[in-house]
């Protein structure tokens, strides 16, 4: 009997011991198990990310031009476009200055008299019969002038460093705006011309270019050249000096900018 | 004539005019300009107006002030100091009208100048019916001159 529980209580304590060892072996395995276990749900759990479609960059830039198209009557607007969004100057003053400008050469009959007319003195009698005497001129509108010249010296201006170019462009209008006259009244585009300088950051800049040309620098030997050219080219109008003039336009807000593509 | 320098105006009433210079002094650059209208149906030729052109000056604008022109020009010597457009010089025994108008160089007329100037005039109206222009005469403005000089090439010192 004590022989049987001697046996029995051997075979408990073998089994004690493989359970022991069993369980650690058990144990050892388990970490791994779970760790590719784990590995292996994380995988399954991460969505598959859908597959990016880029879209192509259609729309173009937008930019704050003025609206040139419906501000300006006269074929100035084309001027503006050559200028100013063809070169992308919209760097500011010369934007808003170079557009200021524009708008009072569209807005005002300014006239640059032809320099082979003759003047013609007419003694004519009215409709109540009194003798009137007026004078008969060939004359140019400065606005053709100015788009005419500054299209032939852009080429030629684009030679320049932008701060440079922009400069010479507005000496080109300061120039015919010196020329022309506001229905012959000489006084008058003076202190038109000092008053568009006045507020202007490089004003200065700009009395250089005009004394440069004023002595007929050879650097500037293309815009005297611009200036010939635009002359044979512009067509002559009829002026007579018994017109009544209309009041000068003066500009006192700009108009606004509008973003505007390209 | 020159056909070549006829442009076109038009009247109140939409009836074509046409102008044309009529040279009567070239070195003194003394023109007759001649407006007319044509009717084609009954070809027939109105006058309608007649003005001087002395250089560069429109001396007179109404055919009444053009007739007296011409009948100053026509009387000559026997005209007096009444005279509206002349007054008369002499030099040397030779007696010459002088333009009065405010002109840098005075201009001079000599008698034959004179007589050759009054028959060109009256050889102008030759082949033209003087019907209209006493009741309908052609009124011209400044501007409508102006241009009518500016399209005739008129206003230019050299002629392109």
């Amino acid at each position: 009997m004590s022989l049987l529980v001697l046996v029995v209580s051997v075979l408990f304590i073998f089994y004690k011991t493989y359970r022991f060892y069993a369980n650690k072996s058990e144990k050892k395995i388990e970490p791994k198990q779970a760790q590719s276990l784990e590995k292996k749900q994380n995988i399954e759990k991460i969505p598959k990310e859908p597959e990016q479609i880029y879209r192509l960059q259609t729309h173009k830039m937008k930019y704050l031009l003025y609206d040139a198209r419906s501000d300006l009557k006269s074929d100035l607007k084309y001027l503006y476009y050559e200028v100013i969004v063809n070169n992308f100057w919209i760097n500011e003053p010369f934007h808003s200055k170079f557009y200021e400008i524009l708008l009072m050469f569209d807005r005002n009959e300014l006239m640059v008299v032809d320099k082979n007319t003759k003047v013609i003195t007419m003694n004519i009698r009215d409709s109540n019969n009194k003798m009137i005497k007026s004078k008969a001129y060939q004359v140019f509108e400065a606005k053709n002038i100015v788009e005419v010249t500054i299209d032939e010296a852009m080429s030629d201006i684009l030679r320049f460093e932008k701060q440079e170019a922009q400069t010479i462009v507005i000496a080109i209008c300061i120039i015919v705006l010196e020329k022309s006259l506001h229905y012959l009244s000489r006084e008058m585009p003076q202190w038109i011309i000092a008053d568009l300088l006045k507020n202007y950051e490089h004003a200065n800049d700009v009395k250089c270019i005009l004394d440069l040309n004023d002595k007929k620098d050879h650097r500037l030997f293309f815009v005297q050249k611009a200036f010939q050219e635009a002359f044979q080219i512009c067509e002559t109008e009829p002026y007579n000096d018994s017109e009544t003039s209309d009041p000068f336009y003066i500009l006192k807000k700009l108009p606004p900018k509008y973003l505007r593509e390209i | 004539m020159a056909y070549d320098q006829i442009i076109k105006i038009y009247d109140e009433d939409g009836i074509e005019l046409k102008i044309v210079p009529i040279a009567l002094n070239l070195d003194k650059n003394i023109y007759l300009l001649h407006i007319f209208e044509e009717n084609y149906n009954i070809k027939k030729k109105y006058i309608r107006n007649e003005l001087i052109l002395i250089e560069e000056q429109i001396l007179t604008s109404t055919f009444s002030d053009t007739v007296h022109f011409m009948e100053e020009l026509f009387l000559f010597d026997v005209g007096n100091n009444q005279n509206k457009y002349f007054e008369i010089s002499q030099y040397k025994n030779t007696k010459n009208l002088k333009l009065k108008i405010d002109n840098e160089n005075s201009i001079f007329i000599s008698k034959s100048e004179a007589r050759s100037m009054y028959k060109i005039y009256n050889l102008a109206f030759v082949g033209y019916s003087m019907a209209i222009v006493l009741e309908n005469e052609f009124k011209f403005t400044p501007q409508i001159l102006t241009k009518l000089l500016h399209d005739n090439n008129m206003l230019l010192k050299f002629k392109k």
